[in-house]
């Protein structure tokens, strides 16, 4: 048995939509027509110790409700959890002592007191060990950069500061899961790369195992090893980050910038234009049928070109196109 | 226990975040107070008694019940049934506690934040002026207080249990509004029993509003024997009891069907 296991989970609610006009709000008291929403749909994965997981999806495609369900919040509807030989949603409270789960957009934070008082009440209530209480904030401190601001109160903090104090709080009693549901969201370039240094070092240093979902597609190349994306509620790709780019983008794209301003001389079939702006050109190459050294042997010998730049698909691209078709 | 402790401790400290909020409520008690006194002082127009109930009772009913309203008062119904409405309410559940003693410590603090900074300076400065008397009997003294932590118990339960009712109706519903007409109208927190209607004080009888607030401070003036103290303190235990059950009952039944809203 993995430690992460989930075997053909499925997750329904029930809708009720609410229509114009106050008779019908007033129907809306004796009657309340409802309709099932399937949010997870008979979903399978296991995920072994120590794994780094990004969980990928557009918007309502069932992220949050996964996340819930394997922090024992949520029963499934039908299928199977466990996590580390515990049921979730039968165990909360001991399952809530090896889990820490930030979640991006509630904080854990009292909102008048320092963070500083925040971490003591989680030292009391996970009964963290003083040693490790005091080694740890001294690390996380150390490592999110909050020296200046642990005595603040939560209310004068950033958006940012807010939210590598709760990463903090998430990781003080030693987790061996690390549940992270958008913690990126609205953070600038330099919280978003302290964030991810921080689940870095904290999966090198102590082996936790890390399941994040985001948007942010740089969240998921510099931090995980493993992918797994959802649609509707179900699954549709589980696997490393190269095989993703390998299963769904097959395309490498050169960018050439030409001597002079001239038409692209292409005479091999495999070389596709796919756009000409002044002097700079863009070829797509398919690396199945094509190596890129031949392809660019090839327009060299037939162009004057002055720098040549490749751009490896990135996985945001390669997300957008699936999900627009 | 420790960590509910710290739960209380922490939203007693948060309480003092807000200076001009703590003085303005200083200032709406001392108001509430003057305002009972006077009122009260010109409907017994000078004479001694009404009903067997002394003007000196009166004026003690009022003193005591500003300590007993700043114990007795929540807010956690609305509180969970906000959460459950905005799901912050997930934030609570992934924590490795007993979620009721944890709303239960966190009112706790700011009652006791109440009592001590707010009721209790405006008690002492209203016995100074208007005078003020201790039960002389030890006895009763204890019995108030144990009739005091029961009917704290009561109110919390009943509006916890009317908090959880937000889990099924996903909404905030005005119940602090209906739980503080119901407890006023029920429980003699604004005109003591004493004086009600015979009906209405019949119908007080059937419900647990009057072993809130009334009873304790009945107690506490030594209008009932120790014997009848005691079997108030037998009934509130019984109500407590069907509170628990309900509750129970409630909370297995969220356990699984429990929905956490929003992203």
């Amino acid at each position: 048995m993995a430690f992460i296991e989930m075997q053909n989970v499925t997750k329904q609610f029930r809708v009720y939509p609410r229509q114009k006009g106050f008779a019908n709000a007033l129907k809306s008291l004796v009657y309340k027509p409802y309709e099932i929403k399937t949010a997870v749909d008979g979903i399978d994965f296991s995920i072994a110790k120590g794994e780094l997981v990004g969980y990928i999806g557009a918007n309502g495609a069932g992220k949050s409700t996964t996340i819930k369900m394997l922090s024992g919040i949520l029963v499934p509807t039908s299928g199977q959890i466990e996590v580390g030989g515990l049921v979730p949603h039968e165990n909360r409270k001991r399952n809530a002592g090896r889990i820490g789960v930030v979640f991006g957009q509630r904080s854990q934070l009292y909102w008048d007191l320092p963070m500083e008082e925040t971490f003591d009440l989680y030292k009391r209530m996970y009964k963290i060990d003083a040693a490790a209480f005091k080694r740890n904030v001294q690390f996380f401190v150390e490592l999110l950069d909050m020296q200046e601001f642990v005595r603040r109160p939560t209310r004068q903090l950033s958006l940012g500061q807010k939210m590598r104090a709760n990463l903090a709080l998430a990781m003080l009693h030693d987790p061996e899961i690390l549940y992270l549901d958008e913690p990126t969201i609205g953070l600038d370039v330099v919280a978003k790369s302290k964030i991810r240094k921080f689940i870095r070092e904290i999966n090198r240093e102590k082996a936790t195992t890390v399941i994040l979902t985001t948007h942010d597609m740089n969240d998921i190349e510099e931090i995980c090893d493993r992918l797994i994306m959802i649609d509707h509620g179900r699954k549709m790709f589980d696997g490393t980050l190269h095989e993703f780019k390998q299963t769904y983008s097959d395309s490498t794209i050169v960018i050439l910038d030409l001597e002079e301003d001239a038409a692209l001389q292409v005479s091999d079939g495999r070389l596709k234009v796919i756009q000409e702006d002044g002097q700079r050109k863009y070829v797509s190459i398919d690396k199945n049928i094509i190596s890129l050294v031949d392809a660019i042997t090839q327009l060299a010998q037939t162009n004057r070109i002055r720098e040549v730049n490749v751009k490896e698909p990135d996985i945001e691209d390669t997300v957008r196109r699936i999900f627009e078709k | 226990m420790g960590t509910y402790l710290l739960f209380l401790q922490k939203s007693f400290q948060q309480k003092f975040v807000y200076r001009t909020s703590a003085y303005i409520y200083l200032l709406s008690t001392c108001l509430r107070v003057f305002i009972m006194v006077n009122v009260w002082t010109a409907l017994y127009a000078g004479r001694d008694s009404i009903n067997g109930v002394s003007l000196m009772d009166m004026l003690n009913f009022i003193v005591i019940s500003a300590i007993v309203s700043a114990l007795t008062q929540t807010r956690m119904g609305d509180k969970i049934a906000a959460k459950v409405v905005d799901g912050t309410i997930a934030v609570d559940f992934l924590r490795p506690i007993r979620f009721k003693y944890f709303v239960y410590a966190d009112q706790l603090g700011e009652n006791l934040y109440q009592v001590l900074l707010n009721a209790l300076p405006v008690c002492i400065l209203a016995a100074l002026i208007y005078g003020f008397e201790m039960p002389a009997d030890p006895l009763m003294l204890s019995l108030f207080i144990v009739c005091l932590f029961f009917g704290i118990l009561i109110i919390f339960s009943i509006n916890y249990i009317v908090g959880l009712i937000s889990f099924w109706s996903k909404a905030a519903h005005p119940t602090s509004w209906f739980l503080l007409t119901a407890v006023t109208l029920f429980g003699g927190t604004f005109v003591p029993i004493w004086f009600y209607p015979d009906i209405l004080r019949e119908v007080t009888l059937f419900l647990p509003f009057r072993l809130i607030y009334f009873e304790p401070i009945n107690i506490y003036l030594g209008r009932v024997t120790p014997s009848e103290a005691m079997s108030i303190i037998v009934i509130q235990l019984a109500w407590l009891v069907v509170l628990w059950l309900v509750e129970r009952f409630m909370w297995s039944k969220i356990q699984t069907k429990l929905t956490v809203q929003g992203g």
